[in-house]
C-alpha cells in the first residue's frame, strides 16, 4: 500500500468519526476540541501530501497550514469563549 | 539523505496566488459563522438540526475520494511510461470528475429539498451561511470540474509527461484545495455544536 493510500484511508477514517459524534448528537468543549483537532490533521494532510506542499521549501509550504492552524484556532475561540 | 526542497509549490504559481486568495475569502466567511453563531447559539444549534448529517458525510467521502484519485492521476503521469501513464490518468481523472458530479447531485438535491420546506436565504443567520457557503462552494467544485475535464481531454492525446505535466499539476492544485475547503465546511456547518 503506498503512501497515498494510507493517507487516504486515514481521511476516510476522520471522517467517518466526525460524522459518528455528529450523528451521536454528542456535544461537549472536550468533544468540540476533539472534532477540531481531527479537522486540522485532515486538512494538514491534504495540504502536506495531495497538494505536495511536503516537498515545497519555505514560505509556500506554510502558507495554507498557517490558514489552517489560524481559521481552526479561531473558530475554537469562538466556541470557548 | 535530505530530499531536495522544490522553491515552487506544484503547478502554475498564478493558481497558488488565487488558492490563497480563496482560502482568506472562505476563511472570512467561516468567521462570519462562528462569530454570528455567538450572537444566537440557541437558533444556530436548532437550525443545524435541520441539515441531513449524512449527506454531508457523503460529499466528504466523495471530495475526499475523488482529490485521491487526482492524486494517482498525477503519480502516473510521474512514475509511469507515457502510453500507460496518459491511459491510466486519464482513467482517474474521469472517476475524479464522476465523484465530483455526483458531489453536485446530492448537493443540489438538498437544496432543492431545503426550499422545498420553505428555507432559503432569508430564513434565518444560520441558513443564511448555509446557503451562501455552500452555494459559494458548489460553484467552485462545478468549475473545478470544468479543470478537471480539460485535464482528461489532454492526457487521452498523452499531453503530460514525466518531465512536462506542470498544466496537470496547476489543475490538481485547485481541485485539492475545493477538498480542503469542504473538509472545514463540513464539521462546521454540519456536526459541531
Amino acid at each position: 500500500m503506498n503512501k497515498y493510500t494510507k493517507i487516504y484511508i486515514t481521511l476516510i477514517s476522520f471522517t467517518t468519526f466526525t460524522f459518528l459524534i455528529g450523528w451521536m448528537k454528542l456535544t461537549s468543549l472536550i468533544v468540540i476540541a476533539i472534532l477540531l483537532f481531527t479537522t486540522f490533521l485532515k486538512g494538514y494532510l491534504v495540504i502536506e501530501y495531495f497538494m505536495g506542499l511536503k516537498e515545497v521549501e519555505g514560505k509556500y509550504r506554510y502558507i495554507p497550514t498557517i490558514w489552517l492552524v489560524s481559521i481552526i484556532s479561531l473558530i475554537a475561540l469562538g466556541y470557548y469563549l | 539523505m535530505n530530499k531536495i526542497k522544490l522553491k515552487y509549490p506544484p503547478g502554475d504559481f498564478a493558481i497558488w496566488m488565487i488558492i490563497y486568495i480563496e482560502l482568506l475569502t472562505f476563511g472570512l466567511f467561516f468567521l462570519g459563522y462562528i462569530y454570528s453563531r455567538r450572537a444566537d447559539v440557541e437558533l444556530f444549534n436548532a437550525s443545524q438540526l435541520l441539515l441531513d448529517q449524512r449527506s454531508g458525510f457523503i460529499n466528504t467521502v466523495l471530495l475526499i475520494t475523488s482529490s485521491f484519485f487526482v492524486v494517482k492521476a498525477v503519480e502516473a503521469i510521474k512514475t509511469m511510461e507515457l502510453k500507460k501513464a496518459s491511459k491510466y490518468a486519464s482513467n482517474w481523472l474521469l472517476s475524479a470528475i464522476g465523484f465530483g458530479g455526483i458531489f453536485l447531485v446530492i448537493k443540489m438535491g438538498e437544496f432543492i429539498s431545503k426550499y422545498q420546506d420553505g428555507i432559503n436565504l432569508s430564513t434565518n443567520k444560520f441558513f443564511m451561511f448555509y446557503f451562501l457557503l455552500t452555494m459559494f462552494h458548489f460553484l467552485h467544485v462545478l468549475l473545478g470540474m470544468i479543470i478537471l475535464f480539460n485535464l482528461y481531454l489532454k492526457t487521452k492525446i498523452q499531453g503530460y509527461t514525466k518531465e512536462d505535466h506542470r498544466g496537470l499539476e496547476t489543475g490538481a492544485s485547485y481541485w485539492h484545495m475545493v477538498d480542503l475547503l469542504w473538509i472545514v465546511l463540513f464539521p462546521l456547518i454540519y456536526i459541531i455544536r
